[in-house]
């Protein structure tokens, strides 16, 4: 693609995932989570993609990253469902409301969610956009 | 079958389902909940005992947190579905070898 | 009671359940699919609703009142799960419809059905 799409992209990038973050870290006292922060990381990923083709993203972003990172994301979201009541006593304190130290233990699992639902988006989009590569 | 019919028998599809559909809301049975529902247990007790904001996310992952644990599991699996068949199908050594037996089912068309 | 999220909620399940049947080429299967499905997320969000409410978010300003005008937010839980399980399905449907393409060089269901091995 040109070169005005190609620089957009790069500034784009970051902002993105960033907004992206924030959505899901934020998703126990605005309406968010890890379904909708997960989309636009992804997206962000995929605007990358689009504006420079598969093969520079590959050097720039290394695949097997996405791998692992999916792998144990999925691992400790097992683990914290299964043991949940155990831990909730321990990690976040209940007395205050309306801030983001609140709500004993729904933070982490919306990150670790997020990055579940983040990296399995990203891998679908990997497979298939590599089917049309010369 | 011709088009006239296809499309009356659509047309008759999309009546059927709307006029259900809508009719099935005025049943006064529908529409009133109360304080001795789910609902209003969630509602009432959920920022309580869990001292967070949202409603929806104290249920997607306190009260129905195994519905949740599927959801993500179903997620895994298509995710390792979709890698298992395209990255067989997709490297450049079988995309070659396969051009040389079948030459018309690898070309893939042009945008 | 919004009447028109329930007349557009069925003329979404109309509309896609009329391209599943009637289409002959795959992908707009499979897109038939994806909007009968979200028909059905809209009616059933939008039979939570209530009259005079506020999104189920628990601020300092509505703490007292909370009970009496927020919405039903059940629906919406599920319906979340719902999205994600009508995506896993869509994703893996359009990567066995690439492999069959790569395989019998169409994607036509009428031509499909009289191959033979």
């Amino acid at each position: 693609m040109n070169e005005i799409v190609r620089t957009a992209s790069k500034a784009m990038f970051p902002l993105i995932l960033l907004f992206g973050i924030y959505v899901i870290v934020h998703g126990h006292t605005t309406p968010g989570g890890t379904f909708s922060g997960g989309s636009v990381m992804a997206g962000g990923f995929v605007i990358y993609t689009l504006a420079h083709g598969v093969r520079k993203t590959e050097i720039d972003m290394k695949e097997t990253a996405i791998n692992v990172l999916k792998s144990v994301a999925g691992f400790i979201l097992i683990l914290l469902i299964l043991f949940e009541l155990f831990l909730r006593a321990a990690l976040v304190p209940t007395e205050t409301l309306f801030t983001l130290w609140s709500g004993s233990s729904l933070m982490f699992f919306n990150i670790v969610g997020g990055i579940m639902v983040f990296t399995g988006l990203l891998m679908i989009w990997y497979t298939i956009a590599k089917a049309d590569v010369e | 079958m011709n088009d006239t019919i296809k499309l009356s028998v659509g047309l008759g599809c999309i009546v059927i389902v709307m006029t259900f559909m809508t009719f099935s809301m005025l049943n006064p049975a529908f529409a009133q909940w109360g304080s001795k529902s789910i609902a209003g247990f969630f509602i009432d007790q959920g920022w309580r005992q869990l001292a967070a904001s949202n409603a929806v996310t104290t249920i997607v992952w306190e009260y129905r947190g195994y519905d949740t644990l599927g959801e993500e599991t179903v997620l895994f699996t298509a995710a390792m579905g979709v890698f298992a068949i395209g990255a067989g199908l997709f490297s450049m050594e079988k995309l070659q070898e396969r051009s040389a037996s079948r030459p018309e089912a690898s070309e893939v068309p042009k945008p | 009671m919004i009447y028109e999220a329930y007349l557009s909620a069925a003329a979404l399940f109309g509309i896609g359940i009329f391209c599943v049947t009637f289409k002959s080429n795959l992908v707009k299967k499979i897109m038939g699919l994806a909007i009968f499905s979200n028909g059905l997320h809209i009616f059933f969000m939008a039979m939570g609703y209530r009259d005079n409410s506020i999104n189920p978010i628990v601020t300092a300003a509505n703490i007292q009142s909370f009970p009496l005008y927020s919405v039903d937010p059940v629906p919406q839980a599920l319906v979340l799960t719902s999205i994600v399980i009508d995506m896993s399905v869509t994703a893996l449907a359009l990567i066995i419809i690439i492999w069959v393409y790569r395989r019998f060089g169409t994607v036509e269901s009428k031509e499909l059905e009289s191959l033979r091995g």
